[in-house]
């Protein structure tokens, strides 16, 4: 009996622990890294001046905590907010974080300070709130940022939250950035109650993210399947090229390769090539974002190295860097100058889904009809599971049509482009007779959150870039800031050469100055005359040229920015447009 | 019994005696916070500590100061980095929880008259005698801004350089007013003289059709509203939003802008306000002789390269810019106007800090490595710039300098630059172009000026 009831007593035990280890469970309310994952967060490289930090979960304090060691620039650590909070994601009020810095190697604590930046709503306004950790004796210390009335997350809509290291005091006074550490961050609803966790959340860089910076767009783009390897300095790895790749590889093609590298270089080589074995773009020729995580390589420099005649190429294409290097994705499409819209009139309220091959639209409104005009582009702002999009104009008297669709949309990023032109050529040239009715498709599921009209302006992609040293200022609206040019600057900017500009702008404009030059004080490619996206601006030589005249020693050395709201200058290179 | 606890009573007393002589006798520790690095504090070991000292006289003297100051106080004092967030962070959290991290902080307007008027910092009218020089504002090392409430809180460190950096004085083509037998206006301000409606009469008689064709082509004044309005409402005696309560809507401010629309609209004698690059253009008018007056800086000077100021090529201007005090409104006085919207670093001892005399003390010593010789701390070869960018006449150079130094000594905190840019720019051209009244204007836009303000405040 004795015997009975002590097996009565251990599976009642059982079962009354049972509920608590459900508990345990389901009460997740707070990232202390103690398993050692985090795949609910990753790096942010949207702003210019991402740092390509590197990321482990190590002792810290007496616990485990994320550890995070910059390698120069501002890293810039984003969570899957909506992945973690789930239905609860509008109840996020506040966000608790423990924050530390490492102390350095003199023994000596030195502060740092960041932001919180969230991006919310339909719109996904972005705010930031600060944080620091600035004493020795509050190392770590617990910062409660509260979010601001209307600061609200909602799902679907591609809401962020990042938190980033701006300030610290040890890089600025020695040189070198120190790690720092982030740990038991809590997510709290208005009464101060941390909301419970999806821990198995996974953090994946919105693909509008990506730096487009200096880079083509790609037209149907083929990927290389499979494409993922790594190598040391100077070392090369890659893989057969499939026949799809091959058949996509043509004159006016591009290669695409999305990589990490120590020192932000990255070529191709083609080892089997008929004419020997051949290194391609590795003098700088290749086009390479700010971030220096995308790198392109065009047909035609292939083509000068190896040869005219493609099958003499050797399928073998590997990647290399003068530092060590890893390559996530490698990918071939057709080569086309980003568009950049500017007078651009929206669609209102154009926001809809719909299946693979199913249409859906609105019939445009007056205002959107009128700028639809020759030399007008129309941008669609979607999803879709395969990254097609294109538009139906099912009115149109001469018939049903798709347009752009076949890989004939521009797609950059999460971005359609498709012309006026590209319609006239389907629906006729009596815009009056296309009908009203404007449709979306794509060949997979798709969302659509915009769409606009405007004219259309090329953003070149760009070689050879030599960058303008120092060169990280902000200002007020109106107000100007800039460092001397050098040499090696002065010496690049040549006829037919083009300065870009990595910025943000509240009012997304930008454009140079030129102080010094003997003809007077001089803007340049302001009013719209320059091609500024909100993250890059393009001026031409040309431009610059016909603003202080034509001989470049009376442009005096000072180069400026300016825009007409507050701004931030990341920096300033001047390069070669592709060809 | 009672002899056991008298002799333990006694033995307690003893101890505590002998722990707080031992007390009185350890250094008291101050914390400094800012927000950059600043040398020298007892830390250091070197004049060499400061990476940028070059081993001047005034190097070793700020050096050696510190173990001066050490033994004079029985102090130990270190500068700390709090970066620009942890700054406001500590004066916000910590002082409010009664325990400042600091025992001095520097602090700029922004957050740190918010800080004074929500009780954050101490107010020395409480702590310094009532003859102290610092509440006359006669003190030779230190200075304080004014402020609405009258507390004496937010400490300046006087100093020629800080005095004429941000000054926007009024100026005049010296050869121009000559020759339109115009007495000096820098006389008729020594008299007392030079008053508003002196100033509309030179601007009336300044403003010339020198071709005919009944278009103005030189004007008695042109400047950027923007660059000149706050200069223009301070020799009024006024403010804009210089307290949590706007000052838009005030008498004196109605005052002010119907004057500047005398100029423009009644007088036409200002220089018409450009569409487009307004201030780019503005501030280049004396250049071609098309204004007699102008408001102008060191520094536009500078960029424009008038007199040569480095010395690398020859001046560019056939004429002379003399500067002269803003001339007196009707509700102002040329005794209590304030000339400079006060800018820059200030200094705070956080509410709650213990013995904030001593901590006064050690920053007035610390900032007066020069023991009182001014001759040292202002030494025109370390100011030379200042001298040379506004004229290429060394006796016009020192008037200048004399002028932007006086404005330098009358500062005032005033907010109005949240609404001259950005969101809450207040359509200043459209005033100047006769679209509103002042009084139409001040009604309209006073909540503008408000809420910027709350904002302000609110943090």
């Amino acid at each position: 009996m004795k015997k009975v009831i002590s097996w009565l007593l251990v599976a009642l035990l059982a079962i009354g622990m049972y509920p608590a280890a459900l508990a345990d469970e389901a009460a997740a309310t707070v990232i202390d890294f103690e398993d050692g994952a985090y795949a609910f967060l990753g790096l942010s490289t949207a702003k210019g001046n991402a740092d390509a930090s590197v990321l482990s979960v190590e002792d810290f304090n007496g616990s485990k905590a994320l550890k995070v060691t910059p390698q120069g620039k501002v890293p810039y650590i984003s969570l899957n907010v909506e992945g973690l909070l789930g239905d609860r994601l509008a109840d996020l009020r506040a966000v608790s974080v423990d924050y530390a810095v490492a102390t350095a190697e003199d023994g000596k604590f030195y502060a740092v300070s960041g932001k919180v930046y969230t991006t919310t709503g339909e719109d996904n306004a972005e705010k930031k709130h600060d944080w620091s950790v600035y004493l020795a004796k509050k190392n770590p210390y617990t910062v409660v940022t509260a979010l601001a009335e209307g600061e609200v997350f909602a799902a679907g809509l591609g809401n962020t939250l990042t938190v980033s290291r701006e300030t610290d005091n040890h890089q600025t006074a020695k040189g070198a950035p120190l790690p720092f550490y982030l740990d038991n961050i809590k997510f709290l609803d208005a009464e101060g109650n941390a909301l419970p966790l999806d821990l198995t959340a996974v953090y994946t860089e919105a693909s509008s993210d990506r730096d487009l910076s200096n880079l083509s767009a790609l037209l149907s783009p083929v990927e290389f399947p499979g494409f993922a390897c790594s190598g040391d300095a100077w070392a090369q790895n890659g893989f057969e090229m499939p026949q799809e790749f091959l058949d996509a590889l043509v004159p006016g093609s591009v290669i695409e390769v999305e990589y990490k590298s120590e020192d932000g270089a990255m070529w191709i080589v083609m080892p089997w090539a008929a004419a020997g074995w051949m290194r391609v773009a590795n003098d700088g020729s290749a086009a390479i974002n700010n971030s220096k995580n995308i790198a392109q390589i065009t047909y035609e420099q292939i083509e000068a190295l190896c040869g005219e005649d493609k099958s003499t190429w050797g399928a073998m294409l590997q990647c290399e860097s003068s530092s060590a290097w890893e390559v996530y994705a490698l990918r071939v499409g057709k080569r086309a100058d980003q568009t950049v819209l500017t007078n651009a009139v929206e669609f209102p309220g154009f926001t809809c889904s719909a299946g693979a091959w199913a249409q859906n639209g609105f019939e445009m409104p007056q205002e959107f009809l009128d700028a639809l005009v020759p030399g007008s582009v129309i941008e669609v702002e979607f999803k879709s599971e395969d990254g097609a999009m294109w538009i139906v104009m099912p009115w149109a008297a001469a018939g049903w049509m798709r347009v752009g669709n076949d890989g004939a949309a521009a797609i950059v990023g999460n971005k359609a482009y498709i012309t006026y032109e590209q319609i006239e050529a389907l629906c006729g040239e009596d815009k009056s007779t296309w009908g009203a009715m404007l449709q979306c498709e794509s060949s997979s599921a798709w969302e659509v959150y915009s769409l606009r009209v405007g004219t259309a302006k090329q953003l070149k992609a760009l070689t050879n870039l030599v960058a303008l040293e120092g060169f990280d200022k902000s200002a007020g609206a109106w107000a100007q800031d800039g460092v001397e040019m050098t040499e090696a600057f002065l010496n690049a900017l040549v006829p037919g050469s083009v300065i870009t500009v990595n910025y943000e702008s509240e009012d997304g404009s930008m454009w140079i100055v030129m102080p010094w030059a003997a003809a007077g004080w001089m803007r340049v490619g302001n009013d719209g005359q320059d091609v500024a996206t909100g993250s890059v601006a393009q001026v031409t030589y040309e431009q610059i040229e016909a603003a202080c005249g034509e001989d470049k020693t009376t442009w005096g050395a000072m180069l400026q920015c300016e825009s007409s709201s507050n701004w931030h200058v990341y920096s300033v290179a001047v390069g070669t447009p592709v060809q | 019994m009672k002899r056991f606890v008298s002799v333990m009573l006694a033995l307690a007393m003893l101890l505590s005696l002998v722990s707080a002589a031992a007390l009185a006798d350890e250094p008291r520790h101050l914390t400094i916070g800012l927000w950059w690095d600043l040398y020298y504090d007892s830390d250091d070991t070197s004049w060499e500590d400061n990476p940028a000292a070059k081993g001047k006289d005034s190097d070793l003297m700020r050096f050696d100061l510190v173990k001066e100051i050490e033994e004079k106080f029985n102090v130990t004092f270190e500068f700390v980095n709090l970066t620009y967030e942890g700054l406001q962070d500590s004066i916000n959290n910590s002082i409010l929880a009664g325990d400042p991290d600091c025992d001095l902080y520097m602090v700029e307007l922004g957050f740190g008259v918010p800080a004074v008027v929500n009780g954050l910092a101490t107010d020395l009218r409480a702590v310094l005698d009532a003859d102290d020089p610092l509440l006359k504002h006669e003190d030779t090392v230190l200075n304080y801004v004014d402020l609405a409430d009258g507390s004496v809180s937010l400490l300046t460190v006087n100093g020629a350089e800080d005095q004429v950096t941000a000054t926007m004085p009024l100026a005049f083509n010296v050869q121009m007013l000559q020759e339109a037998n115009l007495e000096d206006p820098r006389d008729l301000a020594a008299r007392g003289e030079w008053t508003w409606d002196k100033f509309r009469e030179y601007c009336r008689a300044l403003t010339k059709d020198t071709d005919g064709d009944s278009v103005p082509d030189v004007y008695g004044y042109g400047a950027w509203i923007g660059d000149i309005l706050p200069y223009w409402y301070m020799s009024n005696g006024t403010n804009m939003a210089a307290t949590p309560t706007e000052n838009l809507s005030s008498n004196e401010m109605g005052e002010t802008l119907k004057f500047l629309q005398d100029i423009w609209l009644t007088d036409k004698t200002g220089y018409p306000f450009p569409e487009e690059n307004g201030w780019d253009v503005c501030r280049w008018l004396y250049r071609d002789k098309k204004v007699a007056f102008t408001s102008t800086a060191a520094w536009i000077m500078a960029q424009n390269d008038d007199y040569n100021w480095d010395g690398l090529a020859e001046s560019t201007l056939d004429f002379d810019m003399a500067f002269v005090d803003y001339p007196i409104g009707p509700s102002g006085n040329a005794e209590t106007n304030s000339t400079k919207l006060a800018a820059g670093s200030f200094w705070m001892i956080p509410a709650g800090a213990k013995d904030p005399k001593l901590i006064y003390d050690v920053f007035r010593a610390y900032e007066n490595w020069y023991h009182d010789d001014t001759t040292l701390r202002d030494d025109p070869e370390e100011l030379e710039w200042w001298y040379t960018t506004t004229s290429d006449e060394l006796e016009l150079q020192d008037w200048n300098f004399g002028i932007m130094n006086k404005m330098g000594e009358k500062q005032m905190v005033d907010f109005v630059s949240v609404v001259l840019n950005g969101d809450n720019a207040l359509p200043l051209l459209a005033l100047m172009n006769g679209e509103y009244t002042p009084a139409q204007f001040q009604e309209t836009f006073r909540q503008t000026v408000q809420d910027a303000l709350d904002q302000i405040f609110a943090n």
